[in-house]
């Protein structure tokens, strides 16, 4: 699925990530973490394309085509999933309307006929179901004045929405009360299946006693410095990132 | 000159050829004499003695602003083809071009009026001056519409005497690469409402002013959106809180692209004995390019001690962040930014009541955006 081979980035004069390689298999969820500062959500911008920062050195293959030489929305009609740690608010859209201009215009690149009114709305009210999230608040302005929570949940909305092939969750539980990481993490648990595959970037372990990882890694400065499996994570709750990270 | 070409200037960027040399002359920012900018001429005004100042502001105008307004080498070719909205209202709409009383001097009585919605049309009046009189508790609306098809290039002032209660709602619609200038006056008796839109899009020369007058316990709302203009759109804004307890709402938002220019200065004028005063003014602009320009001057003059007072104005482009979300989300930056302008001015869209005027604001906006 994702194949990411010594990849350099750099913000400004900054460099930041300082050789990442990882790789992602079909159905697998990888759980991304560490400290603050070491790279972690840069890696989720450069995937997905932000331009601020600039890829100096190394390569990423996304289904077999070289995601670098693709823009922001090709890589998202591509099947790439950014779920924001800070949502943008963006007053005047209202959230089904963009929700729905999305949706189409994936369906638009794959070459299928758009989703009428009725379709989408069907579609919308099934999804938002799951997620507990009341219509009203689909009639809102795109996350203008939306709760930490419900800002999450919408980006989670958007990802079962758009059911991308790799998913990438950018501190999805900061801010979170607990009730709402609860049913956040279902959400992502209902959209995994064996053909997708998931990239959870967390400081916490306790959202991984969630959503169930298959693998652990640890980034410090700018790279990954220990791969495992869950036990890693634990380890770690117990140990501290400092200790892990000099291992 | 022929107008497609003209226009297709301007697209290429070529806006300092025509503009900047012959139509800044009139800018207001740039004269003093017919613009109150920089220094105020509002010491010399009674405002007690209703509204001379208008007339005064008129005649003014008609030596400086209008001669090149008329003169304007840019009326010559531009075709009349009038976009034609379905108007798909209710029944009880009604163009007022029966009612011609006087070949100066309109009166209407909107009393007399039993519609929901009266539609004027501009192009179908020669005449400078309409007084619009309205004394009922129910809502009337009223929709101006000024388009390239309007011939009398004339100026129009429409001067409304909303009674004490009454409640009236007015849309303005100017398009079509027009050259318009007209004039309002309000004057707004106890606890009466005026609600005000203006939608201004793919016009060449524009310039609006309004004047309120507002009695106590009044309601006043003015909304304006521009976007897609071709050269100069000017709105200027004056509203006196003569009496205490009324509210003023204004919001101006414009989208500047391929070198246009907006004007947009508005004064709150609060009387001494007009405590109690809420007003809010707010211009935002959204400015596309560098070769475009977007002057703004919001203005307070509060001369009584306990009122709530608030103005602000921003330009700005559109926000990377907000597109990289939309890109994120796999929209093209092209459809985002359609998205995102029309987002811009919603809440001016929002303020229109009326849902047959909102259907038809819907239409201008998908003609122009």
């Amino acid at each position: 699925m994702l194949n990411i081979n010594n990849l350099k980035a750099s913000i400004g004069d900054k460099d930041i990530l300082k050789g990442v390689s990882l790789s992602i298999n079909k159905g697998e969820v990888h759980a991304l973490m560490g400290p603050n500062g070491s790279g972690k959500s840069t890696l989720a911008y450069v995937l997905s394309g932000k331009d601020k920062y600039e890829v100096n050195e190394g390569t990423v293959d996304f289904k077999g085509k070289n995601l670098l030489n693709m823009n922001v929305e090709e890589r998202a009609n591509n099947g790439l999933f950014l779920a924001f740690q800070y949502p943008m608010e963006i007053p005047g859209v209202q959230t089904s309307f963009f929700l729905r201009t999305a949706i189409n215009a994936k369906r638009k690149f794959n070459n299928l006929p758009e989703l009428d009114a009725l379709e989408f709305a069907k579609l919308l009210k099934l999804k938002a179901q799951e997620l507990n999230i009341n219509s009203d608040m689909l009639k809102r302005d795109l996350n203008v004045d939306y709760s930490g929570g419900e800002k999450k949940k919408q980006e989670i909305l958007q990802l079962s929405m758009l059911n991308p092939d790799l998913a990438i969750l950018d501190e999805t539980d900061s801010g979170l009360d607990i009730d709402a990481l609860r049913i956040v993490s279902e959400g992502v648990n209902k959209a995994r299946n064996k053909e997708n595959s998931f990239l959870v970037i967390t400081h916490y372990q306790r959202l991984l006693n969630y959503i169930k990882p298959d693998f652990v890694h640890i980034i410090a400065d700018g790279k990954i410095v220990k791969s495992g499996d869950y036990s890693l994570a634990l380890e770690l709750e117990d140990q501290g990132y400092e200790k892990m990270a000099k291992a | 000159m022929n107008v497609d070409k003209f226009i297709e200037n301007i697209k290429n960027k070529e806006i300092n050829t025509y503009f900047q040399k012959n139509l800044l002359a009139v800018n207001p920012f740039k004269s003093h004499k017919i613009e109150n900018y920089k220094y105020s001429q509002l010491n010399k005004i009674d405002f007690n003695k209703s509204h001379n100042y208008i007339h005064e502001l008129n005649l003014n105008t008609k030596d400086n602003f209008l001669d090149d307004f008329q003169k304007s080498k840019v009326r010559e070719g531009i075709s009349s083809d009038h976009i034609s909205w379905n108007f798909n209202g209710p029944d009880s709409a009604i163009r007022l071009s029966g009612l011609i009383e006087d070949p100066f001097n309109h009166i209407f009585n909107l009393d007399n009026i039993n519609n929901d919605i009266c539609i004027i049309d501009l192009s179908l009046y020669e005449e400078i001056n309409f007084v619009f009189n309205y004394t009922k508790n129910k809502k009337i609306s009223i929709v101006i519409i000024d388009s390239n098809y309007n011939i009398h290039k004339s100026p129009k002032c429409f001067k409304f005497n909303v009674y004490e209660k009454s409640n009236i709602e007015i849309l303005q619609m100017s398009y079509n690469k027009n050259t318009s200038l007209i004039f309002y006056e309000f004057n707004q008796f106890n606890s009466s409402v005026v609600n005000l839109t203006v939608l201004q899009a793919n016009n060449i020369h524009l310039r609006n002013e309004y004047y309120f007058n507002l009695g106590s316990d009044c309601i006043c709302k003015i909304s304006g959106a521009n976007f897609s203009n071709l050269g100069i759109n000017d709105n200027y804004s004056f509203i006196q809180h003569s009496k205490p307890n009324s509210s003023s709402r204004e919001i101006f938002k414009s989208i500047v692209d391929h070198g246009a220019i907006t004007n947009f200065q508005g004064k709150i004028y609060v009387n001494k004995i007009a405590q109690k005063t809420d007003g809010y003014q707010m211009s935002r602009s959204l400015l596309l390019d560098d070769i475009s320009k977007s002057n703004n001057k919001p203005e307070l003059e509060i001369y009584a001690d306990d009122v709530k007072c608030s103005h602000g104005s921003t330009v700005s482009n559109i926000n990377e962040d907000h597109l990289y979300y939309f890109n994120s989300r796999g929209i093209s930056s092209e459809l985002a930014a359609k998205i995102l302008k029309k987002a811009f001015i919603q809440e001016v869209l929002d303020s229109i009541e009326n849902i047959s005027l909102k259907e038809l604001s819907d239409k201008m906006i998908n003609e122009f955006l």
